[in-house]
């Protein structure tokens, strides 16, 4: 399974996005490869699952297939925590 | 040792691959990971390279044609191109020593920042170490002097902001550690007393049409190609015989927005195999210490701000820099500030909202907007034998004055 991080310049935020996405993926025992991008690169990236700010939200969701889940704080394990398993819920059905 | 001084050091990506192998072996990473990771670092400052110098390249030609049309003699020597591959060794060490006093400071003194914006590990030692170099230092010193300075700039800075981001963001878990750092002061301060925090930013609806500005490459581009037709029509000069004015301005736009993107993949490369190491050292070694994020995460917090406060700064931006070119203020062509004025202006906008709703973001940012064009000029002009053009691109923040400073202080050791 593949997750992208997506921020604005694909270097800062999605990284630290990314580093909370490791952690969260190595809590609940799941095999999953976590990269970070840039908007413009994630729009052409095909993943299982994306996770970017709210800011993003709408124009990473017109462009691409997998669906899009929103973050407000990037290392509120938590948080992520429960998108994650928003999506893994909505892959059951 | 020569071998080292005559290789290595001058050769950034071994030298990159090197630190990064370093580090996952303190990590006690498995043999498979140390070889992947060690290679991708250093595939990620050949890339990071690559994509300066396309960034450079279509920058450099606009100055030289205004400096040839205006009878200016064009300055010769090290460029932004050769000033990478001579110093991205010292860059790297400085870099790597700043980290580490950093982490010292963090340790065995109150200031709690552990910075955690990867690719701004990168440009302060870069930019500090271009001061250093403009100013005359050399060898061992440039090093830890460019590394010292680094390391006060993570520490310090982020610090001293943090009263303002914890306004804005109402949580107290988190730094920024972003080079909007003086402008955002400057807007936060002004804001606070000019502002009305009746009125927020955050009650308008920002029309979706302008969401095309967050892709920055895209703006990027756009900016540089309406640059260069301008240009190309006050001085004939940037379109090389026989060339069409147009064409080459399409042209220009488009290495520009690529340059941007392949530099962001090169920095993306190097700082991935970095960052997450020295995370883990910083959680060992100063437990319960603030992690400075990258400028973006304020974004989160007031999405219209961001909008309104580029707008602001893009418009003051822009007529300053037209004042300044047609006046020649600064000596140097100054080129429409696109990313500074989203990044570190919507910072210094989001603050402004903080402290003084929608009427203090916006007269927030039109006066740090004013500072960034201050700070672009007057570094840019300091820099003529390295960075200029990678600082008219990147500067007008804490970029340009951590430059000023480190060349201040490399005079006065220049004169030890």
């Amino acid at each position: 399974m593949k997750l992208l991080a997506v921020c604005g310049f694909g270097v800062g935020s999605s990284m630290v996005l990314k580093m909370t996405l490791q952690k969260v993926v190595k809590q609940i025992g799941l095999d999953a490869e976590i990269e970070n991008t840039d908007l413009s690169t994630a729009k052409a990236t095909p993943a299982d699952a994306y996770f970017t700010s709210e800011e993003l939200y709408s124009d990473l969701s017109h462009s691409v297939k997998g669906p899009v889940f929103t973050v407000k704080k990037y290392m509120d394990t938590e948080e992520v925590k429960n998108q994650l398993e928003k999506f893994l819920a909505e892959k059951e059905v | 040792m020569d071998f080292i001084t005559n290789y290595i050091l001058k050769n950034p990506p071994v030298l990159l691959g090197l630190i990064a192998m370093l580090g996952m072996i303190l990590q006690k990473k498995s043999f498979s990971d140390v070889v992947k990771g060690t290679l991708t670092a250093a595939f990620g400052m050949t890339i990071l390279t690559a994509g300066v110098n396309m960034l450079t390249g279509t920058i450099s030609p606009i100055n030289t044609a205004m400096q040839t049309h205006m009878g200016i003699k064009v300055a010769k020597g090290l460029s932004d191109a050769t000033f990478t591959a001579n110093y991205g060794g010292a860059v790297g060490l400085a870099m790597f020593f700043g980290l580490i006093i950093h982490l010292l400071i963090a340790r065995f003194t109150p200031v709690k920042t552990i910075f955690l914006t990867g690719h701004m590990l990168w440009w302060f030692p870069f930019v500090i170490v271009a001061g250093g170099v403009e100013a005359g230092l050399k060898g061992p010193i440039l090093i830890g002097f460019s590394a010292i300075l680094s390391a006060s700039y993570w520490s310090f800075a982020p610090w001293v902001m943090r009263k303002y981001v914890w306004a804005a963001t109402e949580d107290e878990s988190f730094l920024i550690g972003h080079p909007t750092g003086v402008l955002s002061l400057l807007s936060g301060f002004v804001a606070k007393h000019l502002g009305n925090k009746k009125h927020s930013t955050e009650d308008i609806k920002v029309p979706e049409g302008l969401s095309f500005f967050k892709e920055i490459s895209i703006t990027g581009a756009l900016v540089m190609f309406i640059v260069n037709l301008m240009v190309g029509l006050i001085a004939p000069e940037l379109v090389p015989a026989g060339g069409n004015l147009f064409m080459f301005s399409v042209t220009a736009g488009l290495n520009f927005g690529a340059g941007l993107l392949i530099l962001l993949y090169g920095v993306r490369l190097l700082i991935n195999q970095i960052v997450p190491a020295f995370q883990g050292i910083s959680e060992k070694v100063v437990p319960g210490a603030k992690p400075a994020f990258d400028v973006p995460i304020l974004f989160n917090y007031r999405p219209n701000a961001v909008i309104i406060g580029f707008l602001v700064a893009m418009i003051t931006s822009t007529i300053l820099v037209i004042i300044a070119n047609m006046t020649n203020l600064f000596g140097v062509l100054l080129v429409p500030m696109v990313i500074t004025s989203f990044f570190e202006c919507g910072g210094a906008a989001v603050i402004g909202e903080g402290q003084g709703g929608m009427r203090g973001a916006i007269i927030g940012t039109s006066v740090a907007s004013i500072l960034m064009i201050v700070l672009v000029g007057f570094s840019a002009a300091l820099f003529n034998h390295t960075i200029q053009s990678w600082i008219l691109v990147f500067g007008g923040n804490d970029l340009s004055l951590w430059g000023m400073i480190s060349r201040f202080l490399g005079n006065l050791l220049g004169g030890l």
